[in-house]
C-alpha cells in the first residue's frame, strides 16, 4: 500500500514538481525564491534526469529558460519608473510574481493529489464485488509516453494472429512475395466497402502464410495512417473492429490543443 | 413488511450487487420508499460496525457496497485471487486532482497548471474509467472537456464530489502581494474530509 504514492527524488512529475521540491529542500519561502541559486540547482537536476520523451523534456527546458530569464532580470537594476515619482521598489511588480502564482496554484493540486493517493490506498484495502473494480485489471496499464492505445491494441491483436502461425522453419528459401502491400490495401478497402466493418481477425485468410499476414498488416497500418480506415474497440482489450473512415467524418487530429 | 425482513433483504442485495447498490433500485425491489430504505441501509451498516464484523457497508457514489474491512486487507490479499489495480503515478494523480476540482476542464487548462504535457496522463485516467469526456468547450478549436466519473467516486470511496476536501488555502506571502491567492478555492466544498479509512458509515 505504501507504494501507491511515492515522491521519488529522481523522477519528477513535471518541471513545477522539480522546482517545488528544490524550494522545499532549500527551506526557502515560495514567495522569496533565491532565483540564482534555485536556477543553478534546477539545471543540475535537469542534466541528471533520465531520458525523457521529447515533449516532457521540452517542458522542463521551457521552465529552465524562464528561470534563466528571471535570473538575468534580477541581476539587472530595475529600470527607472516612467513617472519618476515612485521611489524604487514601489509599484513595480516582482519579476518572480508570475512564477510564484503558478507554483502556488500547482502546489494546491499537488496536495490534493496526495490526499487522493491516501484515499486510494484506503479503498484498495477493501475487497468485494462492489469494490473499486473500475481500476481493475481490465485495462492494460499503458505507461505514459508509449504508443497510443489504438496502435497498441493493433499490435496486440497482430501478435495474437502471429502466435497462431507455425514457427518458421529453421532454414528456408525466400520465394518471391505473392502479394504486395498495395494489393492488400485495395483488398481491405474492397471488403470494407461491401461489409461496412470487419473484425480484425477476419482480415487474415484462414491458413494464410506468415508473409501474407505481415503484408496484410502492413497494408492495414498504411490505411490507418492515410486515414482511410479506422480501428475501434468497445472496451480496452475488447475485440478490434475495422471500419471505413469516410472523409467527412474523419476524426479531428489528436494533436489539437 | 417487518423491518427485520427488509433488513435481511437489503443485506442480501448489497452483498450480491456487482456495483454499489443504488438506494432507488433497492427501494423498488424491497417495496419501500427511498427514505425508509436509506434509513434501513444505515441501520444495517451500524449493525455491522457495532459487532465489529469482517465486512463493512459503505456508501459511495450514491450507492451502498459491502466490502471486507480495511484492516483485514493483508489476510484477504493472501487469497491471491483478488485482482488489484496498479497504482496511479504522481503525474496521473495530479491530473486527476485538477480534473476533479476544475471540471469540466480542458487538456490545455490541465497543462497550464501542471506545466507539462498531460495527454498521456489524461489517457491513462480515461482508460481506467476515472474520467471521461463530458463535452466540448465553445470557442477556438472546440477542445474536449473532461470530468470525473462515478467510478472515480467509487474507486476513492467518496459519496460525492462534495466530499473532496477544499483546496488547501495557500499560505499567504508575508506582506502585500496577494496575487492569485484564494482565487482557486471552491467555496461549495464544505467540511474537510480528512483522509481516513471509513470503517463503514
Amino acid at each position: 500500500m505504501s507504494g501507491v504514492y511515492r515522491v521519488e527524488l529522481e523522477v519528477y512529475s513535471g518541471p513545477l514538481d522539480l522546482l517545488l521540491q528544490l524550494v522545499t529542500r532549500e527551506e526557502v519561502s515560495i514567495y522569496d525564491i533565491p532565483i540564482a541559486r534555485i536556477t543553478d540547482q534546477y539545471l543540475t537536476h535537469l542534466r541528471a534526469l533520465p531520458e525523457l520523451d521529447v515533449e516532457t523534456a521540452a517542458d522542463f527546458v521551457v521552465l529552465a529558460a524562464t528561470l534563466l530569464a528571471l535570473k538575468a532580470r534580477m541581476l539587472l537594476p530595475a529600470p527607472p519608473p516612467a513617472g519618476g515619482e515612485e521611489p524604487e521598489g514601489g509599484v513595480e511588480e516582482d519579476p518572480r510574481a508570475e512564477l510564484v502564482r503558478r507554483l502556488v496554484v500547482y502546489r494546491q493540486y499537488r496536495e490534493v493529489a496526495a490526499w487522493l493517493a491516501e484515499r486510494l490506498a484506503c479503498a484498495n484495502a477493501t475487497y468485494g464485488p462492489g469494490a473499486p473494480s473500475p481500476l481493475g485489471p481490465r485495462a492494460p496499464a499503458i505507461e505514459p509516453g508509449c504508443l497510443s492505445a489504438d496502435l497498441t491494441a493493433l499490435a496486440l491483436a497482430y501478435q495474437a494472429v502471429l502466435a497462431t502461425l507455425a514457427a518458421p522453419p529453421a532454414e528456408h528459401e525466400i520465394p518471391p512475395l505473392p502479394f504486395t502491400v498495395g494489393e492488400k490495401m485495395s483488398a481491405i478497402l474492397e471488403r470494407l466497402e461491401r461489409r461496412g466493418c470487419l473484425p480484425f481477425e477476419e482480415l487474415f485468410a484462414p491458413g494464410a502464410s506468415r508473409s501474407e499476414v505481415v503484408i496484410t498488416f502492413l497494408a492495414l497500418l498504411e490505411l490507418v495512417r492515410l486515414g482511410r480506415v479506422r480501428a475501434r474497440q468497445e472496451q480496452p482489450l475488447g475485440r478490434l473492429e475495422l471500419i471505413r473512415n469516410d472523409p467527412g467524418e474523419r476524426r479531428a487530429p489528436e494533436g489539437e490543443r | 413488511m417487518k423491518p427485520q425482513e427488509a433488513l435481511r433483504m437489503l443485506e442480501a442485495l448489497v452483498f450480491a450487487a456487482p456495483e454499489p447498490l443504488r438506494i432507488k433500485e433497492a427501494a423498488e425491489i424491497v417495496g419501500l420508499d427511498t427514505a425508509t430504505t436509506a434509513n434501513l441501509l444505515r441501520r444495517l451498516c451500524d449493525e455491522y460496525a457495532a459487532r465489529g464484523a469482517g465486512l463493512v457497508l459503505e456508501e459511495v457514489a450514491g450507492g451502498w457496497r459491502m466490502v471486507t474491512a480495511p484492516d483485514l486487507a493483508e489476510a484477504v490479499a493472501r487469497l491471491g485471487r483478488s485482482p488489484r489495480q496498479g497504482p496511479l503515478s504522481p503525474a496521473a494523480l495530479e491530473t486527476l486532482a485538477i480534473v476533479a476540482y476544475r471540471q469540466p476542464v480542458t487538456r490545455a487548462e490541465v497543462e497550464a497548471i501542471r506545466g507539462v504535457h498531460s495527454e498521456s496522463a489524461l489517457r491513462t485516467l480515461e482508460e481506467r474509467g476515472l474520467i471521461r469526456e463530458v463535452g466540448r468547450r465553445e470557442g477556438l478549436g472546440r477542445p474536449l472537456e473532461y470530468g470525473t466519473t462515478d467510478a472515480f467516486l467509487a474507486a476513492f470511496g467518496l459519496r460525492s464530489l462534495a466530499e473532496l476536501p477544499p483546496l488547501p488555502e495557500p499560505v499567504l506571502p508575508p506582506e502585500g502581494d496577494r496575487g492569485a491567492a484564494g482565487r482557486e478555492n471552491r467555496p461549495e466544498t464544505a467540511e474537510r474530509g480528512a483522509p481516513r479509512c471509513r470503517g463503514g458509515c
